[in-house]
């Protein structure tokens, strides 16, 4: 049965179980369940065993170990894990040294208790939603093996859904936390820009990148947080009596599935939720996330695009090539329509504490049919399913990745049972007051989706 | 001369080929023609955003957002 990350660091803290006998089942449970899914790219099996008996033996001393003692944890192929060619999803840059440390945010888990086990699969290069890699394969939805996973940290997410591990590590430049944490039904964070460090991550478009945890439960989310963050997890939440919440209107009230449309109900019922709000002009401020990200992660590239082109990933390729195309004009009118929206985003945020939006307009799409409908006709499922996060990656503030609950009122229809989930934005800085009110709404059932082996299987 | 729509799409992908090449020789980049599709795909949808981005009006004293801090 798959344990929450706080379960398994208690279990292991007080002996239940030790370190090595949670890697050794991890370990295998990759092994042979990810063939199913696609999620790994390598095991750390030597590294994790090793770890694994030094918290043993520090537990037999009396030595204190960490909140995260024993977790087992993946990371998106981006991060730096020592002794590892940091691949970023790609075979372009294997000839690259192996990483001498590991990147930050990984010191920092590993720092308390936590086990690095595996890398785990993504976007080439971290441009796409749908974790479609030419190198190292698709990526499979564990709720539904014939549909994407979502991207680009789609590995991490998988992972966390089927239950072969309680905490991974993902990057979100315009949703890739957010977007495959809502297509696999698991809590995501994309935290307020700059809050975590990017040392030892290999970069996409440096104007919007972030990195955060997944998680099956909010707690872990929390817990995992504040270790990168280097926050007290035992430091109280804020109340959330009082919070102005509101729901994002117009853009963000478009092309919402029946069942998102009714769990954003729900929660707006249960919260007596009453405001509505709109953000200005969110299709341009999601045009001006599109051509940042394009041109840098265009310029990133060039240099080897010259020369070293056929070796990309197509999709992935094209789109840096045609980015490192753009003209200097509309990249800093983009810049310029960025401090604007942040200007209205902080004014939004006198008026309340938290919003409410979708994360997805669509339930995860078919791997044989990668499109979904939006405005009535059907569009490329690649480039749309961040309708919803890119305007808010614009700004930078922090957003939490919520998984609704399994639809109990959906047609009988497999697609009806298929996770979605929502965005929690608050202002910056603010994430405490996230995890306060993603507690409260998975404590009343209006928030989480039970991870595979958590508890008795409703998607199946 | 054939005025169907699918004429014009098709000039107008030629066109747009024709501004990837005079715009990648400006980088130093060549785009092999088996890259050429794609990349004339992903400029169209870029052009598309900088209408949007472009049609905004802003304030002269409105700076670009660049993060760079001294």
């Amino acid at each position: 049965m798959s344990l929450s990350a706080t379960t398994l660091a208690g279990n292991v803290r007080y002996g239940i179980r030790t370190a090595r006998e949670v890697t050794e089942a991890t370990l295998s449970d990759l092994a042979t369940r990810d063939k199913a899914y696609g999620c790994v790219t390598r095991l750390l099996k030597d590294r994790a065993l090793r770890m694994a008996d030094t918290i043993d033996a520090r537990i037999a001393d009396g030595e204190p170990v960490g909140p995260l003692a024993g977790v087992p944890f993946g990371v998106k192929d981006l991060f730096d894990v020592e002794g590892l060619v940091t691949t970023a999803g790609s075979t372009v840059l294997n000839s690259n040294p192996p990483a001498t440390a590991d990147a930050e945010v990984v010191r920092r888990l590993v720092a308390a208790g936590a086990i690095p086990v595996a890398t785990l699969n993504m976007d080439e290069f971290a441009y796409g939603f749908a974790t479609e890699n030419s190198h190292y394969g698709t990526t499979r939805n564990p709720r539904d093996p014939e549909r994407l996973a979502g991207g680009s940290s789609g590995g991490s997410a998988a992972a966390v859904a089927a239950g072969m591990l309680p905490l991974t590590l993902g990057s979100d430049t315009n949703g890739s936390i957010r977007v495959p944490a809502s297509l696999c039904g698991v809590w995501g964070l994309r935290p307020t820009q700059g809050e975590l460090p990017l040392n030892g991550v290999y970069p996409f478009a440096s104007s919007f990148d972030t990195i955060g945890p997944f998680t099956g439960t909010s707690k872990d989310l929390r817990l995992s947080f504040d270790v990168m963050a280097g926050r007290n997890p035992e430091d109280d939440l804020p109340d959330t009596a009082g919070l102005r919440i509101g729901i994002l209107g117009g853009w963000f009230a478009q092309n919402l599935p029946p069942a998102l449309a009714d769990g954003l109900r729900n929660i707006q019922s249960f919260l007596n939720i009453t405001r509505t709000t709109e953000l200005p002009e969110a299709a341009r401020a999601r045009a001006a996330a599109f051509i940042i990200t394009a041109s840098e992660g265009g310029n990133l590239h060039l240099p080897r695009l010259r020369h070293r082109a056929a070796e990309y990933d197509p999709a992935t390729r094209d789109r840096l090539m045609a980015g490192a195309l753009l003209p200097a004009a509309p990249i800093i009118q983009a810049h310029r329509l960025r401090n604007w929206f942040r200007g209205h985003m902080h004014s939004t945020f006198s008026e309340f504490d938290v919003l409410l939006a979708p994360s997805t307009p669509a339930v995860a799409p078919r791997i044989d049919q990668p499109t979904i409908m939006v405005g009535g006709r059907p569009v490329s499922a690649r480039a749309n399913l961040g309708l919803f996060t890119q305007p808010l990656t614009l700004a930078g503030f922090p957003v939490l990745a919520a998984p609704l609950p399994p639809s109990e009122t959906g047609d009988a229809s497999p697609e009806s049972r298929l996770p979605l989930g929502i965005q929690m934005i608050a202002a910056p800085g603010k994430e405490a007051v996230l995890f306060a009110l993603a507690a409260q709404l998975e404590n009343a059932g209006l928030l989480g989706y039970p991870v595979r082996g958590s508890a008795p299987q409703k998607e199946e | 001369m054939n005025g169907s729509p699918d004429s014009a799409e098709a000039a107008e992908l030629a066109r747009v080929e024709q501004d990837v090449a005079v715009m990648a020789r400006q980088v130093g980049l060549t785009v092999p023609g088996f890259c050429m599709p794609g990349v004339v795909a992903n400029t169209q949808l870029l052009r598309s955003y900088t209408t949007l981005v472009d049609d905004l009006v802003l304030p002269d004293t409105c700076e670009p957002a660049f993060g760079y801090t001294p």
